[in-house]
């Protein structure tokens, strides 16, 4: 989409010319100061270039290399330099005396058909007065009419030249020579010729505009006349007496100049009537087919966005249809929900810099400016007007950004940008706003679906947990109502057959079984609780090694076979927190290595004071827990191998010591080595002192 | 008296104390012989190997990945001799109809029709 510089021909023109006209120069100089007559004049009987003049044309080429470029006001200098040998020469003319200007640079070995040795013709002076003039004027650049002046001055030189051309071609001295016996040089009026017309295309190109400007059959006109009148002076001035016949010619030519001139501005001012009229018509069409591509575009996109039935989808739909009309590297769609703004889908070359599911902030700087904003937003550079933001970090530098408004708040943004800088325009601008307007709304839509989507999932997950846990804990707890049921009824039925110890027997697992029916009642209960935070807690220091003596004699009282030995440290600090949760969970973790522990091993229990917390350790020297159950060692319902021929639980004892650890500000955690056993830790703060 | 003694295997998954019941019920008729009790299915397997027993009874959730239901088929390739009666908790008398490898079905709280049901497959008067 590289825009073409209005005035690239002109300008093509100006420097041509220039290189040109500058060259005649130079190689002229070479001619006289290297003494190759060759150089200076083409052949034995014409006038050479005199030094002046090469001087002046060199500046004058020099002047219309340097005007197109940025620094153009520097080709015042040539220009002006031109401007004075030929003003000054001019002088010497009018006041019919030397100022010491023709022989100033050097004296010339070749004086054929001058007056003066080294002086210019008379009109080579004033076509170089007035290009060095007309140069200084268009460099001032006066608004208005400064353009037009240069371009009927470069026309003025055009016509004296192609006369003085004209003489050369019809062997008419007069049309050269102006009067004197000074003549201007062949080499000099193509010279001045190419000149006339770089300083035209100047002319034109000051104008700014491609097209012709409008004033262009005013200089076509001064041209035409000012060969009619240099023509007619050649006429006049040629023959020595006034004759009928000379008269009439002169009359003819001015004639017909007259009506040639007319014609010519008609004709030029007509054919750029047909030019604008075509250039208008195109336009239109242009515009036309912008229009509809603009349309296609936008109807492409609203397609994808409503036939979608994810975001994702239609948003790369959304993308694939605005990719002809909008240059981009990336395009996303943000959703803004309080006080964050979150990637939902992002499309793109660029896509991974700022990935879909990349949450931003609301005080972004260029969320914060759309949000104040409430329209769309334009960078031309990125890195220029938000230094440092994420935006910049991931390399954008043109961006714009369009806010979706839905019930008068802005609910989302589309965001287009592109790692060239100055990239959009204020076209593009206004197509991504229609763009939003049209599909923001649904591709808002989709994002919620999405949502909505994954919230269902997440319920039916959690449905389902919910379904297993249901049945995990029925079977669990019929396995002991099972089993009470069968040794009562046993009981009942022998009543008479079974002796005293046989009866006591069995209801001692009755009761057992019983008790294992409460515990488990009692977890899933204690699970139920935690799960909807209603479950209190007691937070004050208390004695960890007092806890733990007492709970290592409960146990060892309870179960004489398997002997839990304690480690104490001489003194303790304080603990901080509910002493009765902490000693359900150290029961719970002695009862569960108890269970693990081989016939006749111990279980060791250790207490370490840290700087900030008191940690208790339980160690079982039993099979140890294979690596791959570890990290669902305090899931719930981790319902990893039981001890052998040993009872089962609900699997919820460890996920409720996890769960009243990190309750108090305490760690738990486990480390185990396969067939040599088991350690479980678990940490509570320090009190303050 | 050989032929008076029946052999029957008793796989419980769960609970040693549902296999004590099961051994005290079985207990009050003395030509019945338990000839070996396993937790898992690993354990079944290999003693109905090598004791080939007359009756197995066989609950549905036992330790490890196969269910009891699984297992039967197992069990009857290791001795097919091998009758069938899966004891469980659980309603599966549809499940239980389907697979061939189960002889009879029996839920543990009819736990007094345990003893009828074991004499009935052993075909003890």
């Amino acid at each position: 989409m590289a825009k073409r510089s209005p005035h690239l021909g002109a300008r093509l023109v100006t420097e041509v010319s220039g290189v040109l006209v500058a060259a005649v120069g130079v190689v002229v100089l070479g001619g006289w100061f290297t003494h190759t007559e060759r150089l200076v004049r083409l052949n034995d009987t014409q006038v050479p270039m005199q030094v002046n003049t090469a001087v002046a044309l060199v500046c004058l080429g020099v002047a219309l290399l340097i005007l197109p470029i940025p620094h153009g006001r520097w080709a015042a200098l040539p220009a002006g330099i031109a401007f004075v040998i030929g003003a000054v020469t001019a002088a010497e003319y009018l006041l019919d005396r030397s100022l010491g200007i023709d022989t100033l640079v050097y004296d010339p070995w070749i004086t054929v058909g001058v007056d003066v040795p080294g002086r210019m013709a008379r009109n080579t002076a004033l076509c170089l007065a007035v290009l060095g003039a007309a140069t200084i004027a268009l460099i001032r650049r006066r608004p208005g009419r400064t353009p037009i002046l240069v371009g009927v001055a470069s026309s003025v030189v055009a016509g004296l030249v192609l006369v003085a051309l004209f003489g050369y071609a019809s062997g008419v001295s007069a049309a050269y020579t102006w009067r004197t016996s000074t003549a201007m040089a062949p080499l000099t009026a193509a010279a001045l010729f190419v000149a006339s017309v770089g300083f035209g295309a100047a002319a034109w190109r000051a104008e700014g505009s491609r097209a012709a400007p409008r004033w262009l059959p005013l200089p076509v006109a001064v041209g035409t006349l000012a060969v009619t009148l240099f023509l007619w002076q050649a006429v006049t001035s040629g023959a020595p007496g006034r004759t009928l016949s000379v008269d009439r010619a002169a009359g003819g030519i001015v004639g017909i100049g007259l009506f040639v001139a007319v014609l010519l501005a008609v004709a030029t001012a007509a054919g750029q009537a047909a030019i604008a009229r075509r250039r208008q018509a195109e336009a239109a069409q242009g515009q036309l087919e912008a229009r509809h591509e603009r349309d296609t575009v936008l109807r492409e996109a609203y397609a994808a966005v409503a036939l979608a039935d994810d975001l994702a989808t239609g948003f790369y739909g959304f993308a694939s249809a605005a990719t002809p009309a909008v240059e981009f590297d990336r395009v996303a769609f943000i959703v803004i929900d309080e006080d964050t703004a979150i990637v939902a889908a992002v499309a793109g070359e660029a896509v991974n810099d700022v990935p879909a599911g990349t949450v931003m902030s609301s005080s972004d700087p260029v969320v914060a400016d759309l949000l104040h904003s409430r329209s769309a937003v334009l960078v031309d550079d990125v890195q220029q007007r938000y230094p440092g933001s994420p935006a910049a970090r991931a390399g954008m530098r043109s961006f714009i950004a369009t806010p979706v408004v839905i019930g008068g708040t802005p609910r989302a943004m589309l965001a287009v940008s592109s790692s060239r800088r100055d990239v959009y325009d204020a076209d593009t601008v206004a197509l991504v706003n229609e763009l939003t307007e049209l599909t923001g709304g649904a591709l808002y839509t989709l994002a919620r679906l999405d949502d909505e989507r994954l919230t269902i999932a997440r319920l039916r997950e959690l449905d389902e947990l919910k379904n297993e846990f249901v049945g995990v804990v029925a079977h669990d707890l019929r396995s002991p109502m099972t089993v009470i049921g069968g040794y009562v009824d046993t009981v009942l039925l022998r009543w008479d057959e079974l002796d005293d110890d046989m009866k006591r027997d069995l209801l001692q697992v009755v009761s057992r079984n019983t008790r294992r029916l409460s515990v488990m009642v009692e977890d899933v209960l204690q699970v139920a609780r935690i799960e909807s935070g209603d479950f209190p807690y007691e937070i004050k220091p208390f004695d960890m090694g007092a806890l733990v003596t007492r709970t290592v004699s409960e146990m060892n009282d309870a179960s004489p076979g398997q002997l839990v030995c304690a480690t104490l440290p001489p003194s303790l600090p304080l603990a901080y927190g509910d002493e009765d949760r902490l000693w359900r969970v150290l029961t719970n973790l002695l009862s569960n290595a108890q269970k693990f522990s081989p016939e006749g091993e111990t279980v060791d229990v250790g207490v370490v004071a840290r700087a900030d917390e008191i940690e208790v350790s339980v160690t079982d020297h039993g099979p140890g827990i294979p690596e791959e159950d570890m990290p669902r060692l305090f899931g719930k319902f981790s319902r990893l191998a039981g001890p052998p021929g040993g009872q089962k639980g609900t699997g919820l004892g460890l996920y409720i010591c996890k769960a009243l650890v990190e309750a108090q500000g305490g760690r738990i955690s486990a480390a185990s080595v396969v067939g040599s056993g088991t350690t479980m830790r678990f940490t509570v703060p320090r009190a303050r002192p | 008296m050989e032929d008076d003694v029946a052999r029957v295997l008793v796989v419980i998954e769960d609970d040693a104390d549902f296999r004590r019941l099961i051994r005290i019920t079985l207990s009050l008729d003395g030509r019945i012989v338990l000839d070996g009790e396993a937790a898992n299915a690993d354990q079944a397997i290999a003693i109905a190997r090598e004791s080939q027993p007359k009756l197995v009874i066989l609950d549905h959730y036992i330790d490890g990945t196969v269910m009891g239901m699984e297992l039967a088929p197992l069990i009857k390739a290791a001795a097919p001799n091998a009758r069938i009666l899966l004891f469980t908790t659980h309603d599966l008398a549809i499940e239980a109809a389907r697979q061939p490898a189960i002889d009879r079905y029996l839920r543990k709280h009819d736990l007094a029709l345990l003893l009828p049901t074991v004499c009935d497959m052993l075909g003890l008067a």
